[in-house]
C-alpha cells in the first residue's frame, strides 16, 4: 500500500462516512486512492466550505469530522474553520497534502508551512517526514481529536510519502510514556460542593458547551437540577441541554442573554459552572466580576486550563460534565434546598415574567417582519420534529439563539467562539449529511450567505433537507447595531443595499425558493418549506431597524443589561 | 515575580518552537530559555524563566501540559533550587588594564579563556545576579561582545525531576 491508500484504509477502518474536501496538486495521489476505493467524499466548492461542513457533521454526531485539502492555498483556506473548531471544541481531523520532501523549505509551487500556521489553533499538528510514522501518526491524531476536550488536529503529508510504498513494519509512535499531572479525586470534592450549596442563598448553575459535548451529561444535569431545585442558565453553546420551558431554566446568559439569567449570574452568591470557559461575551470584565470575594465559584471542566483562566474559582474540579453530575447525584444529601432558595427563585421568576411579557409581543408576526417573530414562527412550525438549527453569525444568530426552541443536545450549531461569518451554509450541509432524517434549518444573514454562497452547489447535488432562511436587512446588522449604539450612527461599510437577487441565485443552482416581504408571503413560503423534503431557500425581507436586545454593553457587568421596556 | 520552570519534553524537531510559541501566544514574556538533551537521548529539558504572578504561572503550567510533547512541568520553588548561566564576555583590554581585569574576574571566580593584544575573553558561570554584577564592573573597560546560555536550574537535595518522579 502507498501512503494515500494507507490513509484511505485508515479512514475506512474508523468508519469515516463521508470525508469533506477539495482536490489539488500534492493531494491528487490521495484523491486517486479515494476514487479507486470508492471512498465516500463530499466535494464542496471551496475548502472553507469543506472544513465547516466537517464541523457541522462533527457537532451533530460527536465523531471527528474529516476534511481533506491540498497544500498551499488549499490548506490555508482551512485555517478559519480550524480556528473555529479550536474555539468551539469540535473534533476535527484535517489531512493536507504537502510538497514533496525534497522541496520542503524551498518555497516550491503551492508550498505553505501549514503546520507552522496552524500550530496555535490546533490541539496538535504533524508534518509526516518518515513514511514509517504515517500509520501511528494518523492513529494518534484521530485519538487526540476526541480525547479530553475535543478539538482540531492536522496531519500534513508530503506528496512523495503519499505516493511511496509504506513499510509494513511501521514505527510504534512515541515510545515514551506521556505523563499528565494526576487528577484530584472528584469524590472527595463532591462533599465540598454540597457544603457550599447548603451555605448558599442565591445559587446558579451555569451550563456551557461542555455539557452538550459530554455524552449523557444533559440528562444527568436535568436530574440534578430537579432534585436540588437550583436555577439554571446556559451559555449559547449549551442551548438544547435543558428543555427551554423547564420552570428552573432562566435562559441564555451573556451579551444578548435574558435579563433574569444575567441578573442571576451578576447577583448569585454561588456559581456552579460546568463545561464553560466564561468568556468575555458572558462576563464583560472578569476583573470586575472577581472583585466579589464572597461569591463561591465552583468550576468544573475537563480542561483544567479553563479553570482559573477567566474567573477565579473557589473549588476546582477537573472532570467531564457527565462524570461530575453522576458523582453528585450519587452523593445527594438529605437536605431541602428548595425551601432554602425559595425567595431567590421567586425573585428570578418575577424578572422572567416581566421579560416574557415583552417578548410575547415581539414574536407576533405582522407585516413589519420582525426577526424575533420570523424565528418564532419557524420554531413553532417545526416544533416536535427535533430540528437541527444552524446559524451564521450576527444579529440573526442572536435572534435564533433567543427565540428558537432547541429540543435536544447537539441540535444548535453555531460559530460561538470565533464568530465566523460564512459558517452557516456549509455547516448545515454537514449536519444534514449527519442526520438525514431530521429537518435542518439554517438562519443566515444577507452578509454571511455571500461569504459561502457557492455551497449551494453541493446542497443541490446532494438534495439535502436543508431550509435556508436568508434574514435580509440589507446590512451587516450586528456591525450596524454597534455603529448605531457606540459609533455615533456612522455606518461605515455596513450597508448592503445592493444585494443580489438571492432567489435568482438559488434558481441558477436549481434550488427551490421564494421571497417574503409581508406576513402572508412569509406564511405561504413557510408552508411550502414544511411540505418539502428538498432544499428550500426562503428570502425574508426583514424590518431593517430592529436591534438585538437584551444587550449588555461591552465591558459592563451582567446585571447592567439593557432591555427596552424593562 | 520571577519564576523558573523546568520542562521535560520529547526530543524531536519543532518542540522548542511549540513551547516558545505557547508562551508568546498566551502573552507571557520569556526572560531566559535554555534547552538541551538529558541523559536519556529521547528527552530534552527546557529551563524557562518568566516574570509572572501566581495565577499566570498556574495558567501557563496548565497550558504546557496540553502539548502532547510536554512530558513534565515543574515550578521551581525559590531557594529550593540552584540556577546558573554560562557567559562569555569579550572586553577591551591591553597591557595597562590587563591586571585589573584579571583581578575582577578572579574575584568572581571566572576565567580568562583567550587573550589578544587588545582584548580578553572571559568565561563565567553563575546566577543572574552575579553575572549582572560582573558586567557592571566590566563596562568601564569596554565590553565588545557578550553571549549567554540562558539559565539552567536544578533542585537541591534528593528531589529529582524525571518521568517517574
Amino acid at each position: 500500500m502507498n501512503g494515500a491508500q494507507t490513509i484511505v484504509s485508515f479512514l475506512q477502518k474508523k468508519g469515516v462516512n463521508p470525508a469533506f474536501g477539495y482536490p489539488g496538486g500534492p493531494i491528487l495521489v490521495l484523491y486517486d486512492a479515494i476514487y479507486q476505493a470508492d471512498f465516500p467524499h463530499v466535494l464542496t466548492r471551496h475548502e472553507q466550505g469543506a472544513v465547516h461542513a466537517a464541523e457541522g457533521f462533527a457537532k451533530v454526531t460527536g465523531k471527528p469530522g474529516v476534511v481533506i485539502a491540498t497544500s498551499g492555498p488549499g490548506a490555508t483556506n482551512l485555517v478559519t474553520g480550524i480556528a473555529d473548531a479550536f474555539l468551539d471544541s469540535v473534533p476535527l481531523l484535517a489531512i493536507t497534502g504537502a510538497v514533496a520532501r525534497n522541496c520542503t523549505g524551498k518555497d516550491a509551487f503551492q508550498e505553505a508551512d501549514i503546520t507552522g500556521i496552524t500550530q496555535p489553533i490546533t490541539k496538535y499538528n504533524y508534518l509526516v517526514m518518515d513514511p514509517a510514522d504515517l500509520q501511528s501518526t494518523l492513529e494518534e491524531a484521530w485519538n487526540l481529536t476526541t480525547e479530553g476536550r475535543p478539538g482540531p488536529v492536522l496531519v500534513n503529508v508530503p506528496k512523495d510519502i503519499l505516493a511511496m510504498e509504506i513499510p509494513e513494519k511501521a514505527s510504534a509512535g512515541a515510545g515514551i510514556m506521556r505523563h499528565r499531572p494526576p487528577r484530584k479525586k472528584v469524590e472527595t470534592q463532591v462533599l465540598s460542593v454540597f457544603e457550599a450549596l447548603k451555605k448558599s442563598k442565591r445559587p446558579l448553575l451555569l451550563a456551557g458547551g461542555g455539557v452538550i459535548i459530554s455524552d449523557g451529561a444533559s440528562q444527568l444535569m436535568q436530574r440534578f437540577v430537579e432534585e436540588t431545585g437550583i436555577p439554571v442558565a446556559t451559555s449559547m453553546m449549551a442551548k438544547g441541554v435543558i428543555d427551554s420551558h423547564h420552570p428552573q431554566y432562566l435562559g441564555m446568559v451573556g451579551m444578548h442573554g435574558t435579563p433574569q439569567a444575567n441578573s442571576c449570574i451578576g447577583n448569585c452568591d454561588l456559581l456552579l459552572v460546568v463545561g464553560c470557559r466564561i468568556s468575555d461575551r458572558i462576563i464583560g470584565d472578569p476583573a470586575k466580576y472577581n472583585t466579589n470575594k464572597d461569591r463561591v465559584v465552583i468550576h468544573v471542566d475537563i480542561d483544567p486550563a479553563e479553570i482559573g483562566k477567566n474567573i477565579r474559582p473557589t473549588i476546582e474540579i477537573e472532570d467531564d460534565a457527565a462524570n461530575f453530575f453522576s458523582h453528585v447525584l450519587r452523593h445527594m444529601p438529605d437536605y431541602n434546598f428548595k425551601t432554602a432558595w425559595a425567595e431567590w427563585i421567586s425573585s428570578l421568576q418575577i424578572k422572567a415574567d416581566r421579560f416574557h411579557k415583552i417578548t410575547d409581543e415581539l414574536v407576533c408576526l405582522n407585516d413589519k417582519l420582525l426577526p424575533e417573530a420570523v424565528v418564532h414562527e419557524v420554531s413553532q412550525a417545526y416544533k416536535g420534529m427535533n430540528p437541527i438549527l444552524v446559524t451564521d453569525v450576527g444579529q440573526h444568530q442572536m435572534f435564533a439563539a433567543q427565540y428558537f426552541e432547541i429540543e435536544s443536545p447537539r441540535s444548535f450549531l453555531t460559530s460561538g467562539g470565533l464568530g465566523t461569518m460564512g459558517f452557516g451554509l456549509p455547516a448545515a450541509i454537514g449536519a444534514a449529511i449527519a442526520a438525514p432524517d431530521r429537518p435542518v434549518i439554517l438562519f443566515v444573514g444577507d452578509g454571511g450567505i455571500q461569504m459561502t454562497i457557492q455551497e449551494f452547489g453541493p446542497l443541490k447535488n446532494l438534495g439535502l433537507n436543508v431550509k435556508v432562511i436568508i434574514m435580509d436587512n440589507q446590512q451587516l446588522g450586528m456591525v450596524r447595531q454597534w455603529q448605531e449604539l457606540f459609533f455615533g450612527k456612522r455606518y461605515s461599510q455596513s450597508i448592503l443595499d445592493n444585494n443580489p437577487n438571492f432567489i435568482q441565485i438559488a434558481d441558477a443552482y436549481g434550488l427551490q425558493g421564494g421571497r417574503a416581504t409581508n406576513a402572508q408571503e412569509f406564511r405561504d413560503n413557510l408552508a411550502k418549506m414544511l411540505a418539502s423534503k428538498e432544499p428550500y431557500v426562503l428570502h425574508v425581507m426583514l424590518d431593517v431597524q430592529e436591534l438585538v436586545y437584551p444587550m449588555i454593553p461591552p465591558g459592563k457587568n451582567p446585571d447592567e443589561i439593557i432591555m427596552p421596556g424593562m | 515575580m520571577r519564576q523558573n520552570l523546568s520542562i521535560l519534553v520529547e526530543n524531536q524537531s519543532g518542540v522548542l518552537a511549540r513551547v516558545a510559541n505557547l508562551f508568546a501566544r498566551r502573552g507571557f514574556n520569556i526572560e531566559s530559555l535554555a534547552v538541551g538533551t538529558t541523559h536519556n537521548p529521547e528527552i530534552s529539558r527546557i529551563t524557562v524563566s518568566i516574570t509572572a504572578d501566581e495565577e499566570q504561572t498556574a495558567q501557563i503550567v496548565k497550558q504546557l501540559h496540553k502539548l502532547p510533547v510536554v512530558l513534565k512541568v515543574k515550578r521551581l520553588e525559590k531557594d529550593a533550587h540552584f540556577s546558573r548561566e554560562l557567559v562569555f564576555i569579550k572586553v577591551t583590554c591591553d597591557s595597562v588594564t590587563r591586571t585589573s581585569v584579571l583581578q575582577i574576574v578572579d574575584i568572581f571566580r571566572g576565567h580568562i579563556i583567550d587573550v589578544s593584544p587588545s582584548t580578553a575573553t572571559i568565561e563565567i558561570s553563575g546566577s543572574s545576579d552575579k553575572i549582572q554584577a560582573l558586567t557592571e564592573l566590566l563596562v568601564p573597560y569596554g565590553i565588545l561582545e557578550m553571549v549567554r546560555t540562558g539559565l539552567i536550574a536544578i533542585e537541591r537535595g534528593e528531589r529529582v525531576l524525571s518521568l517517574d518522579s
